[in-house]
């Protein structure tokens, strides 16, 4: 994996991260509805996308994974890494993958648009609560 | 017309149901409740989505066209001491195309303000939803017709050219 990210400090990716849920829970409740189907699945697609990234920076970041050593490792590899560093729970590794996976699809061509859709309105709400979780129980070691 | 030897048919036809797919958000996606900010949001993020994605298709394109033996154009100033590898190849294909003539001044430079905005919307350039950053976000969000347009008018140059150079490999054929 490689993703490449401007310096910041833990405080300011978790507040990046805190922000990203924050608008991810406000599309979850809103009431589908209001906005066609496929506008509410790209826009949940995106913030499962943001999520991800801050949730990755953060965690490495507060673990002090390496870049260099990020590139050489695969998804199962960074989330047992995470487990093991005790930022992410045993039972998170699934959601965790499916993160990523979701993740590394936008980035290549041929995505299969009914499997993408159907991903999306099954997991977005774990997925969410995934991300949730982690803001929550490491909002107090950046409190001011 | 090496360089567009190389481009995947197939990432070209993925590129452009990406560009329609961007239309088609631009044409429909009318909020039901258009006073909402929050169903505003939504709709802006759907279309960042889809931009993303097409940008990300462009620039697996691009880099199709990569050869090392092409010139890097550094002596006009082209080169970035922070670019990644990825960045410098699609420069150096840009520039490329341009001395070829598939790309007008004003093309080229319609390309690199879109690949700086594609970036900056991207997930993985820095961009992390910081207030400091919102008012460059909503700038490039009012450009989000702007850069669906670039994107046409190279996807149409390409097609153009593409079926010049499929006819010039049937005519090599017999």
């Amino acid at each position: 994996m490689n993703y490449s990210n401007q310096k910041k400090t833990a405080s300011n990716l978790h507040a990046d991260l805190a922000y990203s849920v924050e608008l991810f829970g406000e599309f979850i409740i809103l009431d589908a509805s209001e906005v066609p189907k496929f506008i509410r699945n790209q826009a949940l697609m995106r913030r499962c996308n943001v999520g991800f990234m801050a949730l990755f920076t953060y965690l490495c970041e507060i673990t002090g994974l390496p870049e260099e050593e990020q590139t050489n490792m695969d998804p199962e590899e960074i989330a047992e890494y995470f487990i093991k560093k005790g930022v992410l729970d045993g039972e998170d590794e699934v959601l965790f993958l499916r993160l990523t996976a979701i993740n590394m699809a936008s980035r290549v061509c041929h995505i299969d648009a009914a499997s993408e859709e159907k991903t999306i309105e099954l997991c977005a709400e774990p997925l969410y609560q995934l991300l949730k979780k982690v803001v929550d129980s490491t909002r107090c070691e950046h409190a001011l | 017309m090496t360089l567009l030897n190389k481009v995947d048919i197939h990432v070209f036809q993925e590129l452009n149901a990406r560009l329609n797919l961007l239309q088609e958000q631009f044409e429909s996606a009318v909020p039901r409740s258009p006073k909402d900010p929050l169903i505003e949001r939504m709709i802006l993020e759907a279309r960042l989505e889809v931009l993303n994605r097409c940008f990300y298709t462009f620039s697996h394109l691009i880099e199709m066209m990569y050869d090392p033996m092409l010139p890097s154009g550094e002596e006009e100033g082209h080169h970035n001491e922070e670019e990644t590898e990825q960045d410098r190849a699609i420069s150096i294909v840009l520039f490329a195309l341009y001395n070829e003539g598939l790309l007008t001044d004003k093309e080229y430079v319609d390309i690199i303000e879109f690949i700086g905005a594609a970036q900056f919307l991207s997930l993985d350039k820095g961009w992390w939803e910081m207030p400091e950053h919102l008012e460059v976000f909503d700038d490039y969000c009012k450009k989000l017709p702007r850069y669906y347009h670039i994107l046409t008018n190279f996807s149409g140059m390409l097609s153009q050219r593409l079926s010049v150079v499929t006819e010039e490999s049937e005519h090599e054929l017999f």
